[in-house]
């Protein structure tokens, strides 16, 4: 494909489809950080996870990927709550090594069972309208399940501002985000605050992985190359941030795809490294950091 | 000295080698320590260096016919001098940052050799033929090798630690900034920490592609060989000069038990949860613990 307006075009909107998706992707991780000062490494493999989750149900039921969010995010939910309960809470105090090499274990947990449970042939999610676009303006195509990828991040995203925003808990997971000792000071039930966020976190990581499992064929050790692009996502963006996040996410997401079109496929995983090294020669902690 | 004539008993190749392979995550779990334990730095991307390494000596073994064993010391030196690029502009970062940036590391490493084909082979990997030697001869030569290049590490971190380098690392990792402002040149010493680090992983990683005959990407540049550094540094006791000895030893052990008696995907899943297990009930490591209930044996279990 050479370096056609058109193209450029094509590969401008991919990028801009994809930069949602993996905001939604980031999220988690953000306000698991932003919360717990935890970072969490396993947070692409409960997205896998919740891809093969909406993978089963797909296949056993044929109910469409969308709809199943409304099983698989509780589940993630309930997952992520636990996990908080049971590996994170104990070890708060703990120095940061601690929880990275739990939470390693744990995505490694995640990763054998899904190859138990799915083997590492590559799956993927094809409801009737994937494949064919959506619409197509000139030459450019918008293809349904990434269009619908993206706003659906968007909404879930857009939902879940609201909530941090509007509700009770969620203003007071903002306020332990801030201050978690003048939080609990003020009658924020820290326990609850954590496992709380760690399921709103893991949630969103099952709707990723639904829209994953859309776009992109799933394989239990994919969790790797997603994790290195999420960590350079928040590297970009600064870590805690979600405005930078989601920013970060985007920017990603274009120059990727830019990339892809102007030279070749291949190097285009080496973009988020790239932007990695700029930002932490530039601006260590990134666009928006504290 | 008892390991030094081990070899000399005529024991079966495969003995060597996990005694070999010991001595080589010995190496890597100390090297770590250095940077994560002592200087408080967790490199997750650590593997990235013993992937230079190897890849330095694979190159030179294949385009100009060097002997490995002469060029491990230039595949420390390479990776030290990547490590010193590297860990300039990365250790700026404190703490969660550092973390981040790191973890991309190996990674991008890996992506870089899997795409500069024309020098390291691509996905193909380079073949490093072995000595042609019989098979116990090799292995004893390997092992020799190891122990060796175990030494010389245990040796310098022996000296990091009890001279000011190993104080100031401390001051370092307990309060960056208390030690800053104390007078002590923390760049230079964690550069310092770092550039040693580095170069023990490399030179590692140096004698490993010779000792496999082959490597490709994804075999040296894995995250979990990072994690596994780690674990075994953790087990045995961060920071301390034994306790990645003692953890590597513990966990090749284990880990040869495992995959001998366990099928495929369960490996994975206990492997996760041994990680668990230990973070969760041995954070101070096997070091840690034996000096809270022996404190007249501290002098010795460093």
């Amino acid at each position: 494909m050479g370096i056609t307006v058109e193209s450029m075009l094509q590969a401008v909107i991919s990028g801009f489809l994809l930069g949602g998706l993996y905001a939604l992707m980031v999220f988690g991780l953000q306000i698991m950080y932003g919360v717990m000062k935890v970072i969490n490494v396993a947070h692409t493999a409960y997205i896998i996870l919740g891809g093969y989750l909406t993978y089963w149900i797909f296949e056993l039921y044929g109910i469409d990927p969308f709809v199943s969010l409304a099983v698989t995010m509780p589940i993630l939910f309930a997952l992520g709550y636990i996990t908080q309960m049971f590996a994170l809470n104990p070890i708060v105090r703990a120095p940061m090594i601690t929880s990275l090499l739990v939470m390693f274990g744990i995505g490694s947990i995640i990763e054998g069972v899904s190859t138990y449970l799915w083997t590492a042939d590559y799956r993927s999610v094809a409801p009737r309208y994937a494949g064919t676009p959506l619409l197509t303006i000139g030459g450019l195509t918008f293809p349904t399940t990434r269009v619908a990828g993206f706003l659906g991040s968007i909404l879930i995203l857009a939902a879940l501002h609201l909530f941090l925003v509007k509700t009770k808990l969620g203003k007071a997971i903002r306020a332990a985000s801030q201050d978690i000792d003048a939080a609990q000071v003020m009658g924020v039930n820290v326990t609850r605050v954590y496992a709380f966020t760690c399921g709103i976190a893991i949630a969103t990581a099952a709707s990723a992985g639904a829209i994953v499992s859309m776009i992109f064929a799933i394989y239990p050790a994919m969790r790797g190359i997603f994790t290195g692009k999420l960590f350079c996502i928040c590297a970009l963006g600064g870590m805690g941030s979600i405005r930078g996040a989601f920013a970060a996410a985007m920017i990603l997401g274009l120059a990727e795809s830019l990339t892809g079109a102007i030279v070749t496929l291949q190097w285009s995983p080496i973009v988020a490294y790239l932007l990695l090294i700029i930002t932490l020669l530039v601006k260590p902690s990134g666009l928006f950091g504290r | 000295m008892a390991l030094a004539l081990l070899p000399l008993l005529r024991l079966e190749a495969y003995f060597l080698h996990v005694i070999l392979i010991i001595f080589m995550w010995a190496t890597l779990a100390s090297s770590i320590n250095i940077i994560a334990g002592f200087a408080g730095y967790v490199n997750f991307g650590h593997v990235a260096f013993f992937g230079i390494g190897a890849y330095t000596t694979a190159i030179l073994m294949r385009d100009f016919r060097l002997s490995p064993f002469l060029m491990t010391p230039v595949a420390g030196l390479m990776a030290a001098v990547i490590g010193a690029l590297v860990g300039y502009p990365a250790l700026r970062l404190r703490g969660a940052y550092f973390v981040i940036a790191t973890i991309g590391l190996a990674y991008i490493f890996e992506t870089i050799t899997f795409n500069l084909h024309w020098l390291t082979g691509g996905g193909v990997g380079i073949s490093v033929p072995l000595p042609p030697y019989p098979m116990l001869v090799v292995k004893t030569l390997f092992y020799y090798a190891m122990l060796i290049l175990m030494l010389v590490e245990i040796l310098t971190i022996y000296w990091i630690a009890n001279t000011k380098i190993g104080l100031f690392l401390h001051s370092i990792r307990e309060d960056e900034d208390a030690a800053e402002a104390s007078g002590v040149n923390t760049t230079k010493y964690k550069m310092l920490a770092f550039i040693v680090s580095t170069f023990f992983a490399g030179t590692a990683g140096g004698l490993y592609s010779y000792y496999m005959s082959y490597i490709d990407p994804p075999t040296v540049f894995t995250l979990a060989m990072t994690v596994t550094m780690l674990l075994m540094m953790v087990l045995g006791g961060k920071g301390t000069i034994l306790g990645p000895i003692i953890g590597a030893s513990i966990l090749t052990l284990a880990s040869e038990a495992i995959t001998h008696f366990v099928v495929s995907e369960l490996n994975i899943v206990l492997y996760g949860a041994l990680l668990i297990v230990v973070i969760l009930f041995l954070p101070q490591g096997i070091l840690g613990i034996l000096r809270q209930r022996f404190p007249r044996l501290r002098r010795i279990l460093r």
